[in-house]
């Protein structure tokens, strides 16, 4: 712990992160403006006291549409990550744990398929067969998080099954599944977190992504992708519309980054301790 | 030709090493006995100018009257393999994984500005047959995976006497090889100090293995100088209660008719060492003095830092 | 006396890496052709270089590995080859302490669940407070105190977590113990302490032991009985003072001449 707190980049990252979270819980109880509503008056304003990031050609508030933006960014990136988190963690140790088996070769050639893909392209093709929304962009990112957790957890897994205290749990008369939750689970655990909280940035990237191509999350649920988009036609004349949703996302996806890269260096040096 | 004076490390306000005295002759080998933290390692990586930055050195390490921990680095680096060299425990660790064993042997002649690398590459075949692996042209080929353990300790041992240095650092060299190779890579070390009359600082836990090749031995035990004296005297006649427990710890004949007489306690942290003689919470005949002050050098048949001597004599 | 444990005509190899999908498997042979008895109360000392196939054959005998010809039947009942589940009942009996006392313990786990785990399996009816009894007394025994039970394995010395895992191992009072390098990563003066504490246990659980290291000095001192292992298979087999004094094998007598001695 007092090592987390002397790492600067965890603690940068674990405190812009936390500010994310914190606006994007606000936005569920108290947005400045309804984000939704136009203003045909308001069109296009600069920021002032009223609205404080200005609005947007419909006359709508860009900081609220931020604000919730954000609220579905996060929430893109939870379920895609969990997703993948659960199930790509649940293979990999099932296929570590049967190495070499027919188990083993099938999961890992399936995932392999699947991450042969061009990530984008194919959730494009989800997207485009089972009809866009955020319900289908998130399965669709989340099926792609699957196979980068379960080789994680897999090489992962694969490593601590050598380790002497593994036999010495089968010694003891456990069975396979209380080997993997009781010695398995928590001696990878750290690695995976630090896998998740990367993969989180990568998620919300991707939502932003899907939804700039108008397939991701639907009007009027607002994204930082799609007011990426919808700025674009008046980038000469309100510039800061593209950079506030753009600001967004690097920040967030910077946040999460550093946040991965700070849990790596505290947990690795405790790992290499043994 | 080597002569360490008061050599203390330090690691903030952690004393790794006491001040530390001894020298070392051409063609003589000093063997230095120590368990874990004991500060063996950390006194030849001062030795070499190796020691992790935060550690810092006092004192003085004079090779051949230069003293090297007044030396910058570009100097030392001007020393290293020419005059002192040093093989590890773990060869597989200290060799090139992607260099050939041949340009690696080389490489220290053309560098140290010896040799053209035309004559040093075939000065490198004749060190890998020196060392005695077979087929010295197509070893000098060899990629350090291909060779076992063994032979990669020969590699390295190539490696170290390829400027002839002054000084061979050998730490723990046989420590992680089987027992008959571990008689082959002594005899080797052995005939080679012969054959260039270097003097070797020989690094082990292991106290027998030091008998085979020390002519003087000093034992370390928690960063400080326990006993030091002719190997022999100091085996037939051991003074310090720590090198007695030592030589009582190893196991001889059969649990039936010679047991065993193990040091009491564990080897303690370096930062939670005791003021006085490191050695007295699990020392037999230590007392309030032996926590509270070190004990000066005491010159018998060895010489021993301890307050009870028992007349000065041996057990 | 009778046999504690049986090796008949034990095989094992493994296979190694493929080199592509179409090769064909590559196999090391680490065990070849072992036969030998442990009498009930003796400690058998197997003795080998790296590569002898003597770790191998330590997890044969624990049954962590099955041989691919061959039997290991402790107390007359065969043991290799055996599902998990018909295994159990016998996992209290035998057990194994390992050489890395970094790697044995559960860097996760505390001391006092990791050696209630086996106790767990083999007495599920215990209660917690007498769970609790067996471990501190366990833990006195090999020279620890109740204090241990809540701490972590990095919080102790090589020595103090070898006596740990001894405890673990122990905790089931198991008949068989096998011990594969137990001191070998422990510092010199604290391995004259680990191989006292195990003749003592060994005399006071009625232990059954093998007893596996490279240093042929530990074994004379440990064995009733002696194997020289080389390459897999058995060089030169017999009573302990026998062997060493009047060695028969060109093999055998090499390693003891290899041997540093004070």
């Amino acid at each position: 712990m007092r090592r987390a707190l002397r790492h600067p980049s965890f603690l940068i990252g674990a405190s812009l992160s936390a500010v994310i979270v914190f606006i994007a819980l606000v936005s569920l109880v108290w947005t400045p403006h309804d984000p939704g509503q136009m203003r045909i008056l308001s069109r296009l304003k600069p920021p002032d006291a009223s609205f404080w990031l200005g609005t947007d050609q419909f006359g709508r508030d860009i900081a609220s549409m931020l604000m919730v933006g954000a609220r579905n960014a996060l929430l893109v990136g939870l379920v895609a990550v969990g997703i993948g988190f659960t199930f790509g963690s649940v293979l990999g140790m099932l296929a570590a744990r049967f190495e070499g088996s027919l188990l083993d070769d099938v999961v890992m050639r399936a995932l392999d398929f699947v991450f042969a893909f061009p990530a984008v392209l194919t959730a494009i093709l989800i997207l485009t067969l089972f009809g866009p929304g955020l319900v289908n962009a998130v399965l669709a990112i989340g099926l792609f998080n699957i196979p980068v957790f379960a080789r994680q957890a897999r090489g992962a897994t694969l490593q601590v099954m050598t380790r002497d205290f593994i036999r010495a749990a089968r010694l003891a008369g456990c069975g396979t599944a209380s080997i993997l939750v009781r010695h398995v689970v928590p001696n990878i655990l750290g690695l995976m977190i630090v896998q998740a909280s990367t993969q989180f940035a990568l998620a919300i990237l991707a939502e932003a992504g899907l939804s700039y191509l108008g397939i991701g999350t639907q009007p009027p649920n607002p994204s930082w992708g799609r007011m990426l988009n919808d700025a674009q036609t008046f980038l000469a004349r309100a510039p800061l519309l593209a950079i506030f949703p753009g600001m967004a996302i690097a920040l967030s996806v910077l946040a999460f980054n550093l946040l991965g890269d700070g849990l790596r260096d505290i947990i690795d040096p405790r790992l290499k301790e043994r | 030709m080597l002569v360490v004076d008061n050599l203390g490390i330090s690691l903030g306000q952690t004393r790794a090493l006491r001040p530390l005295s001894f020298s070392l002759d051409a063609g003589e080998t000093l063997g230095i006995v120590g368990e874990s933290g004991s500060g063996k390692s950390i006194t030849a990586l001062a030795i070499m100018g190796l020691l992790p930055e935060v550690m810092q050195a006092s004192g003085s390490i004079l090779l051949k009257g230069e003293n090297l921990l007044a030396l910058d680095e570009s100097s030392l680096c001007a020393l290293r393999g020419r005059r002192m060299a040093m093989i590890f425990q773990e060869p597989m660790t200290a060799l090139n994984p992607v260099m050939t064993i041949g340009r690696q042997i080389a490489e220290g002649l053309v560098l140290h500005g010896l040799m053209t690398s035309e004559a040093a590459a075939s000065e490198a075949v004749r060190l890998i047959e020196r060392v005695g692996l077979p087929e010295p042209e197509l070893r000098a080929h060899s990629y350090p995976h291909e060779l076992s353990g063994g032979q990669r300790q020969r590699a390295m041992i190539a490696m170290a006497i390829s400027c002839r240095p002054a000084l061979l650092i050998a730490d723990e060299p046989t420590s992680a090889l089987d027992v008959t190779v571990q008689a082959e890579i002594l005899a080797l070390l052995r005939e080679i100090r012969e054959e260039t009359g270097m003097g070797m600082l020989f690094i082990s836990h292991d106290l027998a293995v030091i008998s085979k090749l020390a002519n003087r031995t000093l034992v370390l035990y928690g960063g400080a100088a326990m006993e030091m004296g002719e190997t022999q005297a100091l085996l037939a006649a051991p003074r310090h209660p720590y090198t007695r427990g030592l030589i009582a710890a190893i196991p001889r004949g059969n649990a039936h008719t010679t047991p065993l007489r193990p040091i009491r306690g564990h080897v303690p942290e370096l930062h939670g060492l005791p003021d006085g003689c490191p050695f007295h919470g699990r020392c037999l005949t230590g007392t309030d003095l032996c926590r509270r002050s070190s004990p000066a050098p005491d010159v018998a048949s060895t010489t021993a830092w301890c307050h009870h001597l028992d007349g000065g004599q041996g057990a | 006396m009778s046999a504690i444990l049986d090796v008949v005509d034990l095989h094992h190899r493994y296979p190694l890496p493929r080199d592509g999908i179409f090769a064909q498997r590559q196999y090391v042979q680490a065990v070849e052709g072992l036969s030998f008895a442990l009498e009930e109360g003796k400690i058998l000392g197997i003795v080998g270089e790296s590569g002898s196939g003597k770790s191998t054959l330590a997890r044969l005998l624990v049954a962590l590995e099955t041989p691919q010809r061959g039997e290991v039947r402790f107390r007359g009942e065969r043991i290799s080859g055996l599902r998990e589940a018909r295994l159990r009942p016998f996992r209290r009996q035998i057990q194994m302490i390992f050489q890395d006392p970094f790697g044995s313990l559960d860097p996760r786990m505390r001391i006092g669940a990791s050696i209630a785990e086996p106790l767990g399996v083999a007495e599920p009816g215990l209660d917690v407070a007498g769970r609790r009894r067996r471990i501190v007394a366990m833990l006195e025994r090999v020279g620890l105190g109740e204090g241990a039970m809540m701490r972590y394995p990095h919080q102790f010395s090589g020595g103090q977590r070898q006596r740990i895992a001894i405890a673990r191992a122990l905790i089931t009072h198991p008949k068989l113990l096998v011990a594969d390098e137990p001191v070998s990563a422990l510092d010199v003066s604290v391995q004259a302490q680990i191989l006292n504490l195990l003749l003592d246990l060994k005399l006071e659980f009625g232990l059954s032991l093998v007893f596996i290291s490279h240093d042929l000095g530990i074994v004379r001192y440990l064995s009733d009985r002696v194997i020289v292992m080389q390459h897999g298979k058995v060089v030169e087999e017999g009573e302990s003072e026998a062997l060493f004094s009047r060695p028969a094998a060109a093999y055998t007598k090499t390693l003891i001449a290899a041997m540093p001695r004070l």
